[in-house]
């Protein structure tokens, strides 16, 4: 086996030193599992982009998936896929969408793997619309070193501790998904400029049942009545084709320490907002994207995470509840304000349904913050912290690098009952994290 | 349309997994062959939904010394219909092969390396009017021209291989049979072996050197260094003094 090696959170924030082992042969993957009845812990890792590092720990093997990334079966008629867990959505929507298919929920990015999709539970530009991953997994097969070989279909008790579990439960060798049919050939994405927050929200609202998907950017540098000053964004499918990506792009994984990372984080990273309102105001109100295109917005903006260099960004994703929007985010304004921290991306997506383990996944709006890592940025989001506490938000554990154990027991109410599925199903603590670590699971 | 045919041996991994995905891709019909059933299955799965290609697969050890290569490509050679072009891949090395190897160690290296890959040449060459074989691949290594007190038996067994094709791609052309006999002789590509290791040269994609595989596979080559700047190191390293070789470290 390898020897450990620096591994870094994808949002660069910190890191362990664990053992990296690839393989393509299901019997090596099998026995590096197995060889945890030695002491060796170990956790599955996909494209290694978990912002928490949910897939590396200290001394812990992370048992890379990507090799094992093909697409098993494609039943045409019904749209059910089943593919290995290391293929990433980007091959997948590739092959889906040639066929008249679509992946119902998808991350921004096409590196990201299925297997971190599940291990994650994500959730796509319209959780509102589509839920999360889990909603369109069928069935899913995992291997643990003591339990074996476990085929789960949505029945099975294990099934929701796989889906939103971080790995927890074991390596995730296939999933079987349910696509959908795709509605057109192309995605329209109009722009609707809003004067701040509570305007976006309340187009968001209202737009929600007419089109696709709807989200937003807003400029949380923006003080008083401007603050997130922004637009939404709301896009329908449409047959009309239009010209696609071709390729896709690899995103800069951590550390960004290279001489032209330490260049653009030093002079950009303060602008990003500015840049990116400025980029707005000069673009059509209307764009007609290709598939893969509008599925992955953060295809070809890779150059995003280097603008954050070495020290990283900090991301904090709440949701909060529709009856307490106002109070919630006039704290919010004068936190930031006061913090003088710029915030670097501000975003809103409606979110729907009953919250469940650690699945981010509740009635309300969810807003997302980026800010490069700093020890302002820390405190502002420490009061975020707070916040959700007395307002009974809901922060995103795969998204927030720093959450402590404390309050995500205090925001999760099945908190008690993850951990207890988690501990029954792998009584030895074979598998390990650094997220496992900080959350005390 | 009758498809053309390709057998892979050591098709789960590497370079065989590769060449299997590329021709499936081109239209092949395809019997793939491993060890590692599981693998197998999964790959020949992949194929048919990615690419709509037929595949059949065949668990086989190579290093199973009871092996009947004669009935083996029989089998083959009846369920494919025809066996035209073979890529014969499977290789690689072993713990123990160093320094003086274990007999273990020793013996499997030559079996995988070199006896089972010969006499699947042979046995496909033997019934070549029957299997309307076109060409036959071998893989050897740059290790097989610079030998050195690791993989002693690998290096050997790779050497051995490339002069044995030699002399059956001698044989082929004083019989004036139809058939060509290739060796790529690789550096260093992305595989288990070098994968998360700092190498001095760089790690060449196996989808290219399928890709180069594909392009030539009907061409009377002998003998391919890929990718071609090995040639000039394997040159340089052949022309050192011995009292500067076995100062290397490598």
């Amino acid at each position: 086996m390898n020897e450990n090696q620096t591994i870094y959170s994808f949002d660069s924030t910190f890191s362990v030193s664990g053992e990296l082992f690839e393989t393509e042969k299901y019997r090596e993957l099998y026995a590096a599992m197995l060889d945890s009845a030695s002491g060796k812990k170990f956790v599955s890792r996909g494209a290694g982009v978990s912002y928490p590092l949910a897939s590396a720990g200290e001394n812990v093997r992370s048992i890379v998936s990507l090799q094992f990334n093909r697409i098993l079966e494609f039943d045409s008629s019904s749209g059910v896929v089943k593919v290995e867990s290391g293929i990433s959505i980007g091959k997948l929507l590739k092959f889906l969408s040639k066929r008249g298919w679509w992946l119902p929920v998808m991350p921004g990015h096409p590196s990201i793997t299925v297997g971190g999709c599940v291990a994650a539970n994500v959730h796509g530009k319209s959780q509102y619309h589509s839920g999360l991953f889990e909603d369109c997994v069928r069935e899913l097969e995992i291997f643990h070193p003591t339990q074996g070989k476990k085929k789960l279909s949505k029945e099975s008790p294990l099934f929701e501790f796989v889906c939103g579990g971080f790995g927890l439960t074991g390596h995730i060798l296939t999933v079987s998904i349910q696509c959908k049919q795709l509605a057109g050939k192309s995605l329209l994405k109009r722009a609707i400029p809003t004067a701040n927050l509570f305007e976006s929200i309340e187009i968001m609202l209202t737009e929600k049942d007419h089109y696709d998907h709807v989200y937003s950017w807003n400029n949380l540098n923006c003080k008083g009545d401007h603050f997130g000053k922004g637009y939404v964004y709301c896009e329908k499918f449409e047959s009309e084709p239009a010209k696609d990506i071709s390729e896709f792009h690899v995103l800069a994984m951590a550390p960004r320490k290279g001489l032209l990372d330490q260049l653009l984080s030093r002079t950009l990273q303060s602008q990003i907002s500015r840049v990116y309102a400025l980029k707005e105001r000069i673009s059509p109100a209307q764009v007609r994207m290709g598939i893969l295109a509008g599925a992955f917005p953060i295809n070809g903006k890779e150059i995003y995470h280097r603008l954050f260099g070495l020290a990283g960004l900090l991301e904090s994703q709440i949701i909060i509840p529709h009856d307490q929007l106002r109070p919630v985010i006039q704290k919010l304004a004068k936190s930031i304000a006061q913090s003088q921290v710029k915030i670097s991306l501000g975003s809103l997506k409606i979110f729907r349904g009953r919250q469940t383990n650690l699945n981010f996944r509740k009635d309300g709006i969810c807003l997302a913050l980026n800010a490069p890592n700093s020890l302002q940025t820390l405190e502002l989001f420490k009061q975020v912290d707070a916040i959700c506490i007395e307002h009974n938000c809901l922060p995103n554990i795969a998204k927030d690098s720093r959450l402590s154990a404390a309050v995500i027991r205090s925001t999760y109410p099945e908190f008690e009952r993850f951990q207890n599925g988690i501990k029954n199903f792998d009584p030895e603590g074979r598998i390990h994290s650094a997220l496992k670590a900080r959350l005390q699971l | 349309m009758i498809k053309p045919t390709a057998l892979i041996v050591g098709a789960s991994s590497g370079l065989g997994k590769a060449i299997a995905t590329l021709f499936a891709e081109k239209g092949f019909s395809l019997a793939l062959v491993s060890r590692d059933s599981e693998d197998l299955q999964a790959l020949s799965a992949s194929l048919r939904a990615e690419h709509g290609a037929q595949v059949i697969y065949y668990d086989l050890d190579l290093l199973d010394p009871k092996v009947h290569f004669g009935n083996f490509i029989k089998t083959v050679n009846e369920d494919l219909g025809s066996i035209q072009y073979s890529f014969l891949t499977a290789g690689g090395s072993f713990s123990g092969d160093e320094k003086i190897p274990t007999e273990l160690a020793f013996q499997n290296c030559l079996r995988l390396n070199f006896q089972s890959i010969s006499m699947l040449m042979n046995e496909l060459l033997a019934n070549q009017k029957l299997n309307k074989c076109r060409s036959i691949l071998v893989v050897s290594s740059i290790a097989a021209l610079v030998p050195r007190s690791q993989n002693n038996t690998y290096s050997a067994a790779k050497m051995a291989l490339e002069n044995y094709a030699k002399s059956l791609r001698h044989y082929v052309f004083q019989s004036r049979m139809a058939v060509q006999i290739q060796v790529i002789r690789l550096g260093y590509m992305d595989s288990g072996f070098t994968r998360g290791k700092k190498l001095l040269f760089p790690i060449s994609q196996r989808e290219e050197i399928a890709q180069f595989i594909f392009k030539n596979r009907d061409k009377d080559y002998g003998l391919a260094v890929v990718p071609k700047f090995w040639s000039v190191i394997l040159f340089v390293l052949r022309i050192l003094p011995w009292h500067i070789y076995k100062k290397l470290r490598f």
